[in-house]
């Protein structure tokens, strides 16, 4: 008995090993997890070793058509056992939404087991009743044509990429080749697609969290050219599909069934943002992505007359073929040709990454050193979501042979009636001036202020009082009358001294008031000495306007003169005819002063 | 009045003269020209923008800052200093020998409008003298103009009566002349206000908004008249007679 004992127990230590091994499985499969409210549904839980009091889930929402139909499978291949046993139910949904098939419990080997919760979606009759096992219907669920964008929201010429990717379930298979039916038009999008070349690459892939396998059939990247909501318009493909079906063949093979498809993949909607207004520099034209900005010349020494060539080059990566290059300002005295573009650009899926450059030939006419303005180039990072400014290097370029000035008219008003002979003499930039006079840099405007009228009108003032000191003498000295009177006792006293000092010796008397009446006559008549005969003295003093008896009483006196020279007179005579000079010389004084 | 006469003594006797740091100026315009000679045009120029700060100019500091700039590649300020010497004197041939060579880097090239005769010998007479010169003039001529007159009232003779009053007619013509020439200069040195622009690339509109329209676009070292200014912006003429408004911070007067 003891030793029964010890066999059982034995046995029991090699059997539990036999049945850890072979583990339990009871599992709940459905024929779709997707269908309409008047198709049917099976489920299956399937167990891989007996069991028993099967109890099926309550299959609430459902109404059960049929079941359970209980199958068993067993088969034994290369000494391998493989069961199998299956409860069937064929179930009709009741209503819309997900509804979660419970669990099933089974009994097997004194252990209960129960199969996972299976959630399927019931949605809107639909037209067909779909067979689980039809083949059109098995060819649209197990291939899919998708989409792939790699950025719906971009920005204006920000590069995106559609990726068309074709999903291949493991039940189905494509043994020939596809026909496009309908190609997308990017329709404001600059677009550039790249073909996969050769055979096409089978890459492992899930496809809503089942394993497919996928093709990339098509690669393109865009540019959108418009803000706000862009479609793509769907590929379209017709794909003859081999799908597997249930019979075999005669040698026990399935038989596969070519089921003709067209699928395409959704239209897709992009949502491209604006660029950002702010901080916009005046420059941009439009470039995003990222670049480098160089302008460089071939030479930078040169004679007038020679040419040289300007580029401007952007590289990196964006949308390089979309956007103008900035344009140089150059010097006038450049002649500049239209500049050649060259373009190095290859297009990967990032998007274009290359170089754009602009070459401008230029012919310096004059001699002189020009500095070519610096240029900047902006783009837009959408990386980092700002305005970059690239400047372009500032060049010098002297030109060192050459004339300084051309006949072109220089550009002033200054020099409108000079032409620029002047300029003609020098051939050199002209050094500069060592000396200097300073002048005040505000000048106090002097012209047109009070303070310059103050000096007009003071020296106008000077009139009215020099007026007013001439008035003023005058009445000091008396009036017309008195100073008559005493121009006349000066005057007579003047021509008169000596012959009054001589009256008592009456010859020198006479001949020193002749002489003085010759003087007098001289001095104040402006008669020559050479043509004193009485007969010219006459007419001269009645051109003066002398009156008859004046001149009568003078040439009276200058006879008596001459009389008195070669006889003698008396005293008496002397006295009188002092007397009488005195009265000719006030008579013939001119009145007018 | 008798301050008012003061004024126009010290005046008088002190333009020209008033500066006090003569001396200074002339030390520091002689460092800058050193500087120059070695190439060291910034340094220089900042020499002689001291000069300026002091109160003095003169046609040869502008030239020579006008220079230095061009050396330094600043064709707008070398632009404007040649201008500014030019407005001190505007016959000097190396200013306008230079500003030749410097006119050939700008990018604009504005070709006067063609005027007629009128209008030349108008602008020419604006030109003609200084301010202060027709002021000199005038003062002189009517101090000869009370010379004669004085004369006049003294002489007896009748020759010499008739030259007083035909010199006291002439001096007292030509006083009105220096009146009147010397008004046209300061309406000229008032209407003529002339500026150079600065910026790189500057657009001119139709009227003193930004919402206005770009008519053309100038650039660095463009003179241009200066018509108006209505806030921040001034209304222009170019010397071909076109006219826009700019942006005042754009450009830099005269």
């Amino acid at each position: 008995m003891r030793s029964v004992k010890r066999y059982l127990l034995l046995i029991l230590l090699v059997s539990i090993p036999v049945g850890l091994m072979a583990q339990v499985q009871f599992e709940a499969k459905v024929s779709k997890r997707k269908l309409g409210l008047n198709e049917r549904l099976r489920v299956d839980f399937e167990m891989n070793q007996d069991g028993d009091n099967f109890e099926p889930p309550s299959f609430d929402g459902f109404r059960v058509l049929g079941g359970p139909n209980q199958s068993i499978s067993n088969s034994w291949i290369n000494g391998k056992r493989t069961y199998s046993k299956t409860y069937s139910f064929f179930l009709a949904p009741l209503k819309k939404g997900p509804i979660t098939i419970g669990q099933a419990v089974i009994e097997i080997d004194d252990e209960r087991y129960k199969s996972p919760p299976v959630e399927v979606i019931i949605t809107e009759a639909v037209e067909i009743p779909k067979d689980g096992n039809n083949a059109d219907y098995l060819a649209s669920e197990n291939v899919h044509l998708v989409a792939e964008v790699s950025n719906t929201n971009p920005y204006l010429n920000q590069a995106i990429t559609v990726v068309y990717k074709l999903y291949v379930s493991n039940q189905v298979s494509i043994t020939s080749n596809w026909r496009e039916i309908d190609s997308p038009k990017y329709a404001d999008f600059w677009s550039q697609t790249l073909d996969q070349k050769g055979q096409l690459k089978i890459y492992e892939g899930q496809y809503r969290g089942e394993d497919y396998r996928y093709v990339i059939l098509r690669t393109t990247v865009l540019y959108p050219q418009k803000t706000g909501d862009l479609s793509i318009e769907p590929l379209t493909l017709d794909v003859p599909i081999d799908v597997r079906s249930n019979r075999r063949d005669f040698f026990g093979r399935f038989l596969t069934t070519r089921v003709n498809k067209t699928i395409s993949a959704g239209r897709r909607t992009i949502k491209v943002k604006p660029l950002p207004q702010e901080n916009r520099p005046s420059d941009f034209t439009g470039a995003v992505g990222s670049f480098d900005f160089d302008a460089e010349v071939s030479r930078t020494e040169l004679d007038a007359q020679e040419s040289l060539e300007y580029s401007l080059t952007v590289r990196g990566e964006g949308n390089l073929k979309l956007f103008e290059l900035p344009k140089p300002q150059l010097p006038n005295a450049f002649e500049v040709y239209e500049p050649s573009r060259s373009d190095k650009v290859t297009t990967r899926t990032s998007g274009m990454r290359g170089s754009v450059s602009e070459t401008y030939t230029l012919v310096p006419q004059n001699q002189g050193t020009f500095p070519l303005a610096p240029l900047s180039f902006s783009y837009f990072d959408p990386d980092a979501e700002r305005y970059v400014t690239k400047k372009g290097g500032e060049l010098l370029v002297s030109v060192i042979n050459g004339p300084v000035v051309e006949s072109r008219p220089q550009a002033e008003v200054n020099d409108l009636d000079k032409p620029n002979t002047s300029l003609r003499a020098s051939e050199r930039f002209e050094y500069i001036k060592l000396k200097t006079d300073w002048e005040s840099i505000q000048p106090k405007p002097w012209f047109g202020t009070w303070a310059y009228w103050q000096w007009i009108i003071a020296l106008l003032a000077l009139l009215p009082f020099w007026f007013f000191v001439h008035w003023l003498r005058a009445k000091i000295q008396g009036d017309d009358q008195t100073r008559r009177d005493r121009n006349r006792k000066r005057l007579i006293a003047k021509y008169l001294k000596q012959a009054k000092d001589k009256q008592q010796d009456p010859g020198a008397f006479y001949a020193a008031l002749e002489r003085s009446l010759h003087l007098f006559l001289k001095s104040r008549l402006s008669l020559e000495t050479s043509d004193l005969s009485k007969d010219n003295i006459r007419t001269l003093l009645q051109n003066k306007a002398v009156e008859t008896t004046a001149i009568d009483q003078l040439i009276e006196l200058l006879e008596r003169c001459e009389q008195a020279r070669y006889a003698p007179s008396t005293a008496v005579d002397v006295q009188n005819d002092f007397n009488r000079a005195q009265e000719v010389i006030s008579k013939i004084n001119p009145k007018k002063q | 009045m008798k301050r008012g006469l003061l004024n126009a003594l010290i005046l008088l006797t002190f333009s020209g003269t008033s500066l006090l740091g003569q001396g200074q100026a002339d030390n520091w315009f002689d460092q800058g020209n050193q500087l120059y000679k070695n190439e060291q045009y910034q340094a220089a120029i900042m020499r002689w923008e001291a000069v300026l700060e002091s109160g003095v100019h003169s046609a040869a500091i502008y030239y020579n800052m006008a220079n230095a700039y061009y050396h330094l590649s600043d064709l707008a300020s070398s632009i404007y200093y040649y201008e500014k010497a030019l407005m001190l004197n505007p016959e000097d041939t190396d200013v306008l020998n230079n500003r030749a060579y410097v006119q050939n880097a700008l990018i604009d090239v504005i070709q006067p409008q063609p005027k007629t005769l009128f209008q030349k010998w108008d602008e020419a007479s604006g030109q003609w003298l200084s301010l202060n010169q027709w002021a000199w003039i005038g003062i002189l001529s009517m101090t000869f103009f009370v010379f004669w007159v004085m004369r006049f009232s003294w002489v007896y003779s009748s020759s010499a009566k008739r030259l007083s009053f035909v010199g006291s007619i002439l001096s007292i013509a030509l006083f009105m002349g220096a009146l009147f020439f010397g008004a046209k200069t300061q309406a000229y040195v008032k209407d003529y206000r002339w500026a150079v622009v600065f910026q790189q690339e500057m657009s001119v509109r139709s009227g003193p908004r930004m919402s206005d329209e770009v008519l053309y676009d100038l650039h660095a070292g463009t003179k241009l008249r200066l018509l108006q200014q209505q806030d921040q912006w001034h209304e222009i003429e170019l010397i071909d007679g076109r006219r826009g408004w700019v942006l005042s911070q754009a450009i830099k007067s005269l």
